[in-house]
């Protein structure tokens, strides 16, 4: 990676490649990781949080 | 000096015994001088600590008491120590309240070299809240030198630091105006303080034509009987009580207090249930007796009285009018210092003073603002992080009353899990879905935000080699993504708070050959890259189930 995606934008699109392409995750950085990591766990929280809410 | 392995055994113990007996300041005290001793006359900031060592530290900063009766006892580094940025970040004026004068005046002399260079003071300026800390830092000799310099560099301080006539100022309006008005050439005065002066003497004009009807006699008497600080025995009278077993021992600490109550801005109400003062009459009648002698006060504590209770319901009322009719009267009610106080009003008072519709309004388009004003955030301005960090420590509470509580806990500044926020939380969940959304998204941009602020490491310019560190050989050390990366792993895996100050230790250690974490990090980075592909598959998963039960309903 050329520099630290940060905006949620840019890690949707991060994601992306890697559902594309399962090698692009080992390109990434240990920083990157933990962004990815926090990011995702966000997101799945608030999903489960709203299928409970539906 | 003593072998570095008994000490560091040492110094484990001690802090063992302070984390079971959290009250034991001994052994916290005996741990910084410990650390501080060993260093040949070199300190926190600059010494090459070891990574037990920091953590010890960073456990201690939560005792600010402890690390100031170090200074007071250790002149020669307080300097150091308290502008020592973690600490320099956390310290505020309650902090010194249990000192005496004596000791507080002790202060600005150690610090004097912050106002001296005019880099340091800008710093202060742009990246901390000044505060009380400004006072502090003005040298005893050269207070004017000082006045002059803030007049030219930091104008907008200028007010602050002049109106404090208090324990730690050396100005106050009748010092400003007579020592200024013993200069002939008013071409060497600063236009600041000038305008200062000149309003100051307007002021003075229409107090001496619309002044005091009563008469002196009359109110001499008065003073005599209200102005004693002493019960019939001549002991101290007991006004109130302070939180924490903290006593109030002399007329000094009253008006210590009293000080403190003045910079803060706050209402009498407002600085009682901040600082856990359990009568609001005691220090009601605290406030009478300095007012008594203090004109200066008296002037600030009758208009607070005035002014606070009026402003919160008229102004909050017409605030919260205003915001839910257009987003464009957010900025003034929103972007000020008392951001969070708004705030807070509308969350206590809100349904109390408007229509429920005028309320969801309202939140819907302050959320909105929140969402516009944190994407057009710029990483490289300060002032602009200044900001954020307002908007984002509202945010938090307004927004996120509870799901982000625990994510801070270590390096915020910030207090979470709001009470204030909860009566708001129906408000917030009944405004449209899509803005409920933004909330989410609202809150990874916010982590961000606040990361920038909390956690400080710059990772990308470790990683690209943009860092040059010194080593403790005098030679310069390019960085590099592994070594970022291995500090990354390092301090994620032993929970340390990732301060700039801290990684860059990390990183001297890796390069230095005392940290070697290659495998470990290898075997950190590989446990994320599964946790990330395993999260990313239960998100799809989960996000699937929910748009097919959103079409069969």
């Amino acid at each position: 990676m050329d520099k630290i995606f940060t905006i949620d934008n840019e890690i949707e699109e991060v994601l992306k490649l890697i559902e594309n392409d399962k090698s692009v995750i080992n390109k990434l950085s240990v920083k990157e990781l933990e962004i990815l990591d926090e990011y995702l766990s966000d997101k799945k929280q608030y999903l489960t949080e709203e299928i409970g809410e539906e | 000096m003593e072998n570095r392995d008994e000490l560091k055994v040492e110094l484990i113990s001690s802090f063992n015994y302070v984390k079971t007996n959290k009250h034991s300041h001994f052994s916290a005290y005996h741990i910084v001088e410990k650390l501080l001793s060993h260093k040949d006359g070199s300190y926190f900031e600059r010494a090459h600590l070891e990574y037990d060592e920091m953590d010890l530290i960073q456990n201690l900063i939560l005792n600010k008491k402890v690390i100031i009766d170090f200074c007071l006892k250790h002149p020669e580094v307080a300097y150091d120590v308290l502008f020592w940025p973690i600490m320099f970040k956390t310290l505020s004026t309650k902090d010194f309240s249990g000192y005496s004068k004596e000791q507080i005046l002790t202060l600005p002399k150690l610090c004097r070299e912050v106002i001296v260079h005019p880099e340091n003071i800008y710093k202060m300026k742009v990246q901390h809240r000044v505060d009380d800390r400004l006072l502090y830092s003005i040298p005893e000799d050269k207070p004017w030198e000082a006045l002059e310099w803030i007049a030219v560099h930091a104008p907008d301080k200028l007010k602050f630091v002049m109106t404090r006539t208090s324990l730690i100022s050396p100005f106050g309006r009748n010092n400003v105006v007579e020592h200024y008005s013993q200069i002939e050439d008013k071409s060497k005065i600063p236009e600041a303080i000038l305008a200062y002066i000149e309003g100051d003497e307007q002021l003075r004009k229409f107090q001496s034509e619309h002044g005091k009807k009563t008469s002196v006699i009359q109110q001499q008497m008065r003073l005599v009987k209200k102005m004693s600080w002493f019960d019939d025995n001549g002991e101290l009278l007991k006004l109130f009580e302070l939180a924490d077993g903290m006593q109030i021992t002399s007329v000094e600490d009253y008006k210590l207090i009293a000080t403190y109550f003045r910079n803060s801005d706050m209402s009498v109400s407002e600085f009682c249930r901040k600082f856990k003062i359990n009568s609001v009459e005691g220090f009601k009648k605290m406030c009478e007796k300095i007012a008594l002698t203090d004109p200066d006060f008296a002037e600030f504590y009758k208009e607070n009285l005035e002014t606070k209770s009026r402003e919160y319901v008229a102004t909050i009322r017409e605030q919260i009018e205003n915001v839910s009719a257009s987003q464009t009267a957010i900025p003034d009610m929103l972007e000020g210092h008392k951001t969070k106080r708004s705030l807070e009003t509308v969350m206590k008072m809100g349904q109390s003073i408007v229509t429920y519709p005028t309320l969801c309004a309202f939140a819907e388009n302050v959320i909105k603002y929140y969402h516009e004003r944190l994407n057009s955030y710029d990483p490289l301005s300060t002032d602009e992080q200044e900001i954020l960090k307002r908007l984002t420590s509202a945010e938090v509470k307004f927004l996120m009353p509870s799901k982000v509580s625990a994510k801070y806990k270590s390096g915020a500044s910030i207090n979470l899990g709001n009470e204030f926020a909860k009566p708001f939380v129906p408000v917030i969940n009944q405004v449209n879905p899509s803005v409920k959304n933004m909330v989410y998204n609202r809150k990874n941009g916010l982590m961000k935000g606040l990361d920038s602020y909390s956690l400080n490491f710059d990772y990308n310019s470790y990683a690209t080699g943009n860092t040059q560190l010194i080593m403790p050989d005098g030679s310069l050390l390019q960085t590099t993504e592994a070594m970022a990366d291995m500090a990354e792993a390092y301090a994620s895996k032993h929970k340390l708070f990732k301060s700039a100050s801290t990684m860059s230790r990390i990183v001297r250690a890796i390069a230095e050959g005392k940290i070697q974490n290659q495998a470990e990090t290898e075997e950190y980075k590989q446990h994320l890259q599964k946790r990330v592909l395993k999260t990313m598959k239960e998100c799809k998963t989960l996000a699937e189930y929910f748009e097919k039960y959103r079409e069969l309903n």
